[in-house]
């Protein structure tokens, strides 16, 4: 048995191991050729994106990682490790973790949009003049008398 | 008796969570400081009534619950 070299080689053993199945168990619940895989484990090969996608729904693994994995896909912009270390993060994350299992994809959504909050444009309100009122207030001034023969 | 697989549904569960982490995470790192410790104040609270929402989009537009 020759040492994997690849990541997706690397990635598709310890699928294997951690489902407790064989090459030949693993092609046929997965709908890939036996040979791929062997392929895949044994001489470093990344078989067809239509392969790595069966692979990666069987396994449930995000499509896109398992892209990434294969090195179709640059590796992520972010790589959460660095993030990970801030206080506030790692707090947010601890207290995520003790949240039930079945309020998590709420919870989610919810802090998701915290962000989407914070992208939005500051909201003036009503009677409240916004910091270059005059200046915007001019060029629009022009901007008419311009457009007006 | 173990059949093949028979984790699936433990790594499943674990391969959402840590997906879900990541999406928490990812949201954080791109929200600034006040709005990201507002977040973690609002998750504080929260946890111990998780049946009311901090937003919700509304027909006529968002309304802040919490």
């Amino acid at each position: 048995m020759s040492a994997t070299t690849t990541a997706l080689g690397r990635w598709l053993r310890r699928e294997l191991n951690r489902n407790g199945l064989t090459q030949n168990e693993a092609a046929v619940y997965a709908g890939v050729a036996s040979a791929t895989l062997s392929e895949i484990l044994n001489k470093g090969h990344v078989p067809k994106v239509e392969t790595l996608f069966r692979l990666a729904d069987y396994f449930q693994t995000p499509r896109l990682e398992v892209l990434r994995v294969a090195g179709h896909l640059p590796p992520a912009v972010d790589p959460p490790g660095d993030v990970a270390d801030e206080p506030l993060i790692r707090e947010l994350v601890e207290e995520f973790r003790q949240v039930p299992d079945e309020w998590k994809p709420v919870a989610v959504e919810q802090i998701a949009q915290f962000r989407r909050l914070a992208e939005l444009r500051p909201v003036r309100m009503v009677g409240e003049e916004p910091a270059d009122s005059d200046a915007a207030q001019e060029g629009q001034e022009g901007q008419d008398a311009q457009e007006q023969p | 008796m173990r059949r093949n697989n028979h984790r699936r549904g433990k790594n499943a569960r674990r391969t959402l969570n840590l997906a879900m982490e990541l999406r928490v995470i990812d949201d954080a790192a791109h929200t600034p400081l006040d709005a990201r410790a507002e977040a973690l104040a609002w998750l504080r609270r929260w946890k111990h009534k998780p049946e009311r929402t901090f937003w919700e989009v509304q027909p006529t537009g968002g309304q802040r619950l919490l």
